[in-house]
């Protein structure tokens, strides 16, 4: 049989069958009133939320747009980027593919990734803590916020005191990542681009100056 | 919503949920998770049932199954973390059933979440390349390109693999 026989034989197998929990019916119409409720409250609401906008709020909004633009807000050092104006580090670019970029930057603890092609990918995770030993934080193959073209980067975060990271296919092949950092980072970040197409990753490694395995995580 | 119009929903529900929900499943790869996404598909459907119910009730919950689970991948980013294993334990009875489940969730889990949504539309659902990217609101050439990346993937996979000489 053809892959494509095999498939539909497989994803319709019983082994991935599963009941629906009782009272589906019922939990649905309650979310559904839930959903009501809230829509009437917003409804009711908006139109003095407006009013208490007009009065209280704009004044604030206008000073930190204009604090926005006079990068009064932003630490000393920071190269500003209008497009993520929660910024707190320098905008850095990971990775160049098909001429879009992929930038990092961190937001306080939180780091945050996105291609400059589709901003609405942008993703953020955290908190980061420096001190954490080995690997915390990754963004795995295949996430928007990291993908172009159907080509995926995978990046993390730098283990302490590693110098070199790299990310292990399962059928053997390897890609070394790139390190990059930035004003305030609070720790370096690590990013490959991985041809999956043909393999899935296995795991990363980090590596200190002396060429020791440090850290290990499977993917 | 009248009586008449909320027994309809009901009796869809019955009638559907089980396959819906695998549909779900084979997107998510996680029972709960899977449980969720119909339950958010399902609720819209129901907010929207005097006007869907006379067209294609199924093919609205299907659509919003397959476009809220990527929209979910992109607003929730600690869903992008990765993990090591899939949830589900096997006990010895269902050896056979748990090395299926875990071949397929695993194979299905190394593809992007658009390749992953192709797969499941194509050959679960078996939509048309043009039905699918009625749903995923995308061209047929990006189904194309889509759902051959994830065959080229699918096909090397080894677990899969395994799994298919036992249904030939």
């Amino acid at each position: 049989m053809s892959i494509d026989d095999d498939l539909r034989v497989l994803l319709r197998s019983p082994a991935l069958a599963l009941e629906p929990p009782s009272g589906l019916s019922a939990d649905v119409r309650r979310r559904a009133r839930r959903h009501r409720a809230r829509t009437r409250v917003a409804a009711g609401g908006t139109t003095a939320a407006l009013v208490v906008v007009g009065v209280l709020v704009l004044p604030s909004v206008r000073t930190a747009v204009d604090d926005l633009r006079e990068g009064r807000n932003q630490p000393a050092g920071i190269r500003t980027d209008p497009r993520f104006p929660a910024a707190t580090t320098d905008v850095v670019t990971l990775q160049r593919i098909n001429g879009a970029e992929i930038l990092t930057w961190f937001e306080g603890s939180r780091w945050c990734t996105v291609t400059s092609r589709v901003t609405q990918k942008e993703s953020c995770v955290g908190p980061v803590d420096s001190a954490h030993r080995g690997f915390s934080w990754v963004q795995a193959a295949g996430s928007p916020s990291l993908t172009v073209d159907d080509q995926h980067v995978v990046a993390g975060i730098v283990p302490p005191d590693a110098s070199r990271v790299i990310v292990h296919m399962r059928d053997g092949r390897e890609f070394e990542a790139v390190i990059a950092t930035g004003n305030r980072f609070p720790a370096p970040v690590w990013s490959t681009l991985v041809d999956d197409s043909t393999g899935v990753v296995s795991h990363y490694a980090a590596f200190d100056r002396l060429g020791k395995e440090i850290a290990r995580r499977n993917a | 919503m009248r009586a008449e119009q909320d027994q309809a929903f009901t009796t869809f529900v019955s009638a559907r949920s089980r396959h819906l929900l695998q549909t779900a499943y084979l997107l998510t790869g996680d029972r709960h998770r899977a449980e969720d996404l119909l339950q958010t598909a399902l609720t819209r459907a129901y907010l929207r049932w005097d006007r869907i119910e006379s067209e294609d009730p199924e093919g609205y919950v299907r659509r919003t199954l397959a476009n809220a689970h990527i929209d979910w991948w992109r607003r929730k980013p600690w869903r992008e973390e990765s993990t090591a294993e899939l949830p589900d334990v096997p006990t010895p009875d269902q050896a056979s059933a748990y090395d299926v489940r875990q071949a397929v969730l695993q194979a299905l889990a190394g593809l992007s979440r658009r390749q992953r949504a192709v797969v499941v539309l194509r050959y679960y659902e078996d939509l048309s390349e043009a039905e699918i990217a009625g749903v995923l609101g995308c061209s047929a050439g990006t189904v194309k390109s889509a759902a051959s990346r994830a065959m080229a993937k699918l096909r090397t996979h080894p677990g899969l693999s395994a799994q298919r000489e036992e249904v030939a």
